[in-house]
């Protein structure tokens, strides 16, 4: 799929850029009032819809094989958010995905969603979406590999999750087939913005005054997978502890690696440590250099001084560490 | 606008007309809630309690007014705009089959 075909027109670029934002931001409520702008769970091929049936696959994929990588974006973005920038010469037309495709015969899908709606809803849909693409699938499946961007990340593991709970059911089937989980700039500890602004509204709405009252709810009107990204909770929608992501275990069939960037070249700047790479902290296993927050080998991790949330989705850096540990 | 599927022009007027009305509901809250203030200063003065509620009635009044008539008015922006929208799509329906 190259970048002109999924995209079209530019204004078409950003009216659907601005949909994918609205989602993000009040999508939970556009899904519950059935609104028109609500984005509904797909697998997307140059820019249209994926059906989950053979026939379709075929057509989209007249040669398919039995490796499938997964992409699965961030918080307000679309499956555009994995495309190189055009003015990238040696990258143009081309994600992880399509190159994955072209140097290791993965067969990309671009995984699209509402990101505003809780993560617990997104996980289970996916790894149903997951279950029917597994039943579909025209040739027989090797390996299932996700990548997935910020919030897509814990999307992944919310959907492993939800799967590993029913692992007797044939729609979980796909879970076995996973042999690797990438996980760009995901916030595993929560996202500190989001922990901000919860307090701010918290403040803001015990404040005695009807001005800052509103300044707070006005806060509060944000999308519960917003809330969510607060301290990664509600992965799984069971009510119990295995809600918090820091008791959802690293399922041990799959190798899960975590791929951070930071703001500012040096590693140990102020700016990094406050910031991370702009919205994301760097996790405390990587920082640390060991492997006790995120319960994961160090080698499975990889920082990138001076990469930005946003351009972990496209770097030739994060690419090549990619494709190092899919081989 | 030319570019949204009218699935998605129809959701566009939708949240407009949710998002304006909520608007209109947090204004007019708050407006009250101010307005309110000074009313309940002066009506502690015995002397003048009387007239000072007749007066805050009155305003009550007129505000919750202006306030109705922008719901009303955002009401029938809305239904214009869903026969519009109506029409770009029965427009386009035409052009497809023909």
């Amino acid at each position: 799929m190259s970048t002109k075909e999924q995209s079209g027109h530019p204004a078409s670029q950003w009216a659907a850029a601005g949909v994918s934002i609205l989602n993000g931001m009040f999508g939970d409520y556009l899904h519950q009032r059935q609104n028109g702008l609500a984005i509904d769970m797909a697998f997307m091929h140059e820019g249209k819809p994926l059906t989950l049936n053979r026939a379709s696959l075929l057509q989209a994929y007249p040669q398919p094989t039995g490796k499938i990588c997964i992409l699965i974006h961030g918080l307000c973005c679309s499956e555009r958010s994995w495309f190189f920038p055009v003015d990238v010469d040696d990258a143009a037309e081309s994600s992880y995905g399509t190159r994955l495709q072209t140097e290791l015969e993965y067969t990309p899908l671009y995984l699209r969603y509402n990101t505003g709606r809780p993560l617990a809803d997104n996980g289970e849909q996916f790894a149903r979406s997951l279950g029917a693409l597994v039943a579909a699938y025209p040739v027989p499946i090797e390996e299932i590999v996700l990548i997935g961007h910020s919030m897509g990340g814990l999307i992944i593991r919310s959907a492993c999750e939800f799967a590993s709970q029913r692992a007797a059911d044939s729609d979980a089937a796909w879970l076995g087939h996973v042999r690797k989980a990438f996980y760009v700039g995901t916030p595993h500890e929560g996202a500190d913005l989001e922990k901000l602004t919860h307090v701010a509204a918290a403040v803001l709405d015990a404040v005695p005054n009807p001005i800052t009252r509103v300044i707070g709810d006005v806060l509060n009107l944000r999308s519960q997978g917003i809330k969510n990204l607060r301290d990664a909770q509600a992965l799984s929608p069971d009510a119990s502890a295995s809600n918090k992501l820091d008791a959802t275990p690293w399922l041990a069939h799959m190798q899960h690696y975590l791929i951070a960037g930071t703001l500012h070249e040096d590693p140990q700047h102020v700016v990094n440590q406050l910031f991370g790479d702009g919205l994301v902290r760097v996790p405390g296993a990587a920082a640390q250099g060991s492997d006790d927050v995120t319960k994961l080998p160090a080698e499975h991790i990889k920082v990138f001084p001076g990469v930005h949330h946003m351009a972990l989705a496209h770097n030739q850096d994060v690419y090549h560490q990619i494709k190092q540990w899919i081989t | 606008m030319a570019n949204l599927p009218t699935k998605q022009l129809r959701g566009v007027k939708d949240l407009l007309k949710d998002a304006v009305d909520a608007g209109v509901d947090t204004t007019e809250q708050v407006h009250l809630a101010l307005a309110r203030k000074p009313y309940a200063v002066l009506e502690k003065i015995s002397l003048i309690a009387a007239p000072v509620h007749v007066v805050e009635r009155i305003q009550h009044t007129i505000t919750v007014g202006v306030y109705q008539s922008i719901r009303t008015i955002n009401a029938l922006s809305a239904v214009v705009a869903t026969e519009v929208i109506d029409r770009i799509e029965r427009s386009a329906d035409k052009k497809n089959k023909y």
